[in-house]
């Protein structure tokens, strides 16, 4: 009886720390917290409380285009800026790991907007501060003024004044030099508005091409926001006329190296005045270009940039971003302040080309801080907005070749039915047992209950990640304990019925059984590596969720069926339980053998 | 029990069990799903009452005609199409929530994506991680029963139990496939690991038997001492046997439907496990026995 109280107090010991594991939702051991929110204080993973699985691979191109291989660093500092990106966005904590040489796996738990955190992980973009002009003036290369060969005056070539008509007026435009040829309005239909009168200026080649650039430079504007414009000045005997002209309203003649510059229609009422007016030695003048808006680079990028960080106004309560820049970027930012803090200009910020935010500056920034807000920001943006800003660029291009995304309720009600399924089976199991079993049956119960006390525990202290085929794996895992302790049962009615007593019963029944139970968890253990090692390399969650489980649960099994078993075993045999030896042989099985 | 006696018997019910599932995955019952191919698939939650056909129209003519669409019941859509961007994603779900009478009414449950890039080294790796657990239990029985003579028909033996369990549990998933479209992903190679694991066990616990009685009756013939084991395990087979029945049946039947195929494959490969564990490991051994001329 003596020598059981070693492995007993031991077994009493486990059971015991396990239940205070199980039983206290958090605690803490040495400053290490342990235990979470969920049930029991287990770590569920995506597929139980939802959220989204994400698989990066790098996107790394040498200058022919061809993918190479990033190195290691280049990798460690991608997981920094991402992990840098995800903690301070608020989407929670992320679970971000490296797969083999050139993947990241990114797990988000809890995570509704799969959206957000993938554009957020996903932006590879360059960060540049670039000097938006509005409404300057550029002066003009004065040769182009003295390139110009004839002056003349005529209908100005514009198919949209000339009605309906287009195909007709295009080719007006074409010989519109002469002037016989004008625009016959069908009978019947109102008189079109007093035609525009064009100035055409023939160019030396060399002007030519210079006015050419110049017009394609005004017609490129209109595309953005601010619209060029070319100042031109026209003047004759009586008249002196400066005016601004949008890129529509010059067009390229077909007649060679000339260009038509309409004059706006409330100058002169007909051809015949103006012609009258300017006289017959016109003069034209190309004076200046007036830029709408244009972006400049003034080389200051994301690598000028200190932090960049939310905040709030300190009067008006609103979300702003704070920038912090280095020296460097201090001295840039100071000069492009003053060069616009008195002139309507913006500074552009773009991200990978795509423009963020363009805001002014109203007086010269110098100690290289500064804040940005807007009416439209809201504090999510400014948060991910100054994300942005920060980690600029990616070390690695990356992209996405997995996703996984659960809803939470999905999840929620995946783990509500596993726990109802798995009690539910476990009910039956011990019903089972113990009516087949009896007194056997009654202590491999226990047997099983610690089994899972010690069970969760130990995911618990070892916080592995409990997933949906993780649940698959612990009931399978219970099955394979239960299948142990029947092995002992079995092995204990057989001796009994060959005569032996129930202490020497014990002893022989556990010491026969135990080469199956090692030798079947063992064979299990195998698998599990194998699956383990291969969902490493995958980030198959699932599967290695699967592998992990299993073995904590096979390797427990085996623990359990040496300690808990056979000391409840040999305590009984030792107890008045052994006088009732019938009670460990179910009847009506005799015949069995 | 004289399980000799009727060696053919079981050969041939498993040959016809085992040909007919072959049947029916040479018939395309084996039905991959993203996981293998690569692709997207979206499990959404409607307000309103649809069919599958009115999903199927409202999707003809768009880039995502091709999808393949499942009732999970419950106003619960499964739509597998192929690996879509962020842009094609939201392109769908506007689509699908068109469906819909208020607007954004749409719930997404779940969403996968899978590149064909990924896929590919899925596939690749299942059947490694297969053929690497196979000659890892192989080369472990081996050497678990090196005390009796011949062990490595132990391992053989196991081995061919586990085929048979494996291309069961295939024959009854693509039955299976052909009449519900059941896929084979992930969650279904897990399941098949598990079969393989839990057969091997099976086989295991069985030989084991054999093992002891081989040492505790020698002089007795093989097929009487398998006839032996075979009566000794009976019980605790067919009570673990039970036993994990009822908890799978209850995880079945209480589960939620995510899981139920995966569990379908265990239950499956679970009685198929304690069946072959019993009948084709051991007659495997005796008929290797019995043979005039031997090889190993």
């Amino acid at each position: 009886m003596r020598r059981y109280w070693k492995s007993a107090s031991f077994s009493l010991l486990v059971i015991l720390i396990s239940a205070f594991v199980v039983f206290n939702q958090k605690f803490s051991i040495g400053g290490t917290e342990i235990g979470s929110d969920a049930v029991l204080g287990l770590k569920l993973g995506l597929d139980l409380q939802g959220g989204s699985h994400l698989v990066y691979q790098s996107d790394l191109k040498d200058q022919e285009g061809l993918s190479i291989p990033p190195t290691g660093t280049q990798m460690q500092a991608l997981v920094k800026t991402i992990e840098r990106r995800v903690n301070s966005s608020g989407l929670g904590e992320p679970n971000i790991q490296l797969l083999g040489e050139d993947r990241l796996l990114i797990q988000l738990p809890g995570v509704t907007d799969s959206d957000r955190a993938k554009s957020l992980i996903g932006e590879t973009a360059r960060l540049e501060f670039k000097h938006r002009y509005t409404d300057a003036t550029d002066p003009i290369d004065d040769d182009i003024n003295k390139g110009i060969k004839s002056i003349s005056l005529d209908y100005y070539p514009d198919p949209y004044t000339t009605g309906d008509k287009s195909t007709e007026s295009n080719t007006i435009s074409s010989d519109s030099k002469n002037d016989n040829n004008t625009t016959q309005s069908k009978p019947g239909e109102p008189e079109p508005v007093a035609r525009p009168i064009g100035v055409f200026v023939d160019f030396e080649e060399e002007s030519y091409i210079k006015v050419k650039n110049l017009h394609e430079q005004l017609v490129q504007s209109l595309d953005n926001a601010g619209y060029d414009r070319l100042q031109v000045e026209i003047s004759g005997i009586d008249e002196n006329k400066r005016f601004e002209l949008l890129g529509t309203f010059i067009t390229e003649t077909e007649s060679e190296n000339q260009f038509s510059f309409m004059i706006p229609s409330d100058y002169f009422k007909s051809l015949e005045e103006a012609s009258t007016k300017l006289g017959n030695s016109i003069n034209f003048e190309i004076i200046s270009l007036m830029v709408g808006q244009r972006d400049e680079v003034i080389g200051l990028t994301g690598e000028d940039l200190e932090r960049a960080y939310a905040g709030q106004h300190q009067q008006t309560k609103k979300p702003i971003i704070n920038i912090e820049f280095n020296d460097q970027g201090t001295k840039k930012f100071a000069e492009l302040t003053t060069e616009i803090s008195t002139t309507n200009d913006l500074i552009a910020i773009f991200l990978d080309d795509q423009e963020l935010i363009s805001p002014g500056a109203s007086k010269p920034i110098l100690g290289g801080f500064a804040f940005i807000d807007s009416p439209n920001f809201t504090i999510d943006r400014v948060n991910d907005l100054s994300l942005m800003l920060e980690s600029g660029r990616l070390p690695v291009p990356i992209k996405l070749i997995q996703e996984r995304d659960v809803d939470a309720v999905l999840g929620a009600d995946s783990l509500s039915k596993s726990y109802y399924a798995a009690g539910v089976g476990l009910l039956l199991v011990i019903l089972y047992m113990i009516l087949y079993y009896r007194i056997p049956g009654f202590f491999a119960s226990m047997a099983l209950f610690f089994y899972c006390l010690i069970v969760i525990s130990t995911f618990k202290l070892l916080s592995v990640t409990l997933t949906l085929s993780g649940i698959a794996a612990a009931i399978l895992s219970v099955g394979m304990a239960v299948d142990a302790n029947i092995l002992i049962f079995e092995r204990l009615k057989e001796e009994l019925r060959s005569g032996k007593t129930l202490t020497m019963a014990v002893n022989t029944g556990f010491s026969r059984a135990w080469p199956a139970i090692r030798d079947s968890n063992v064979s299990t253990l195998i698998t599990c590596l194998i699956l383990f090692w291969f969902a490493d390399q995958l980030g198959a969650s699932m599967v290695k969720g699967f592998a992990v489980t299993l073995s904590v649960g096979v390797i427990i099994s085996m623990i359990s069926a040496l300690l808990i078993t056979q000391t409840i075993l040999k305590l009984a045999a030792n107890s008045i339980l052994s006088k009732l030896i019938t009670l460990y042989v179910p009847a009506g099985r005799k015949d069995l053998m | 029990m004289n399980l000799s006696k009727n060696r053919k018997s079981f050969f041939i019910f498993s040959s016809i069990i085992i040909i007919v599932g072959i049947i029916f995955i040479i018939m395309g019952g084996l039905k991959p799903g993203i996981d293998f191919t690569g692709g997207s698939t979206l499990t959404v939650k409607l307000p309103t009452h649809n069919s599958s056909e009115e999903m199927r129209n409202i999707l003809v003519g768009t880039e995502f005609e091709s999808s393949i669409i499942q009732n999970f019941g419950d106003n619960t859509f499964f739509v597998r199409t192929f690996d879509i961007n962020d842009s094609q994603k939201s392109d769908l779900l506007n689509t699908l929530d068109s469906l819909t009478l208020a607007k954004d009414d749409l719930e997404v449950l779940s969403f996968d994506m899978i590149s064909p890039l990924i896929a590919k080294e899925t596939v690749i790796n299942s059947i490694w991680a297969v053929l690497a657990a196979t000659i890892g239990i192989f080369i472990y029985i081996w050497w678990a029963f090196r005390n009796v003579p011949n062990p490595i028909r132990y391992s053989v033996a196991s081995i061919i139990a586990l085929l048979h369990d494996s291309v069961l549990v295939l024959g009854v998933f693509a039955i299976l496939g052909i009449f519900l479209d059941y896929e084979v992903n992930t969650m279904f190679i897990i399941a098949f690991l598990t079969v393989v694991g839990y057969s091997v066990n099976d086989s295991i616990v069985v030989l084991d038997r054999l093992r002891s009685n081989i040492i505790d009756y020698s002089g007795m013939r093989l097929s009487q001492v398998v006839n032996l084991s075979v009566s000794q395990t009976f019980g605790r087979s067919l009570n673990t046997s039970i036993t994990l029945l009822v908890t799978l049946l209850a995880m079945y039947l209480f589960g939620g439907d995510t899981l139920k195929p995966f569990i379908l494959v265990l239950i499956v490969g679970l009685i198929s496990g304690t069946y072959s564990s019993l009948t084709i490991a051991t007659q495997i051994l005796v008929y290797w026995d019995e043979r005039k001329s031997k090889i190993i």
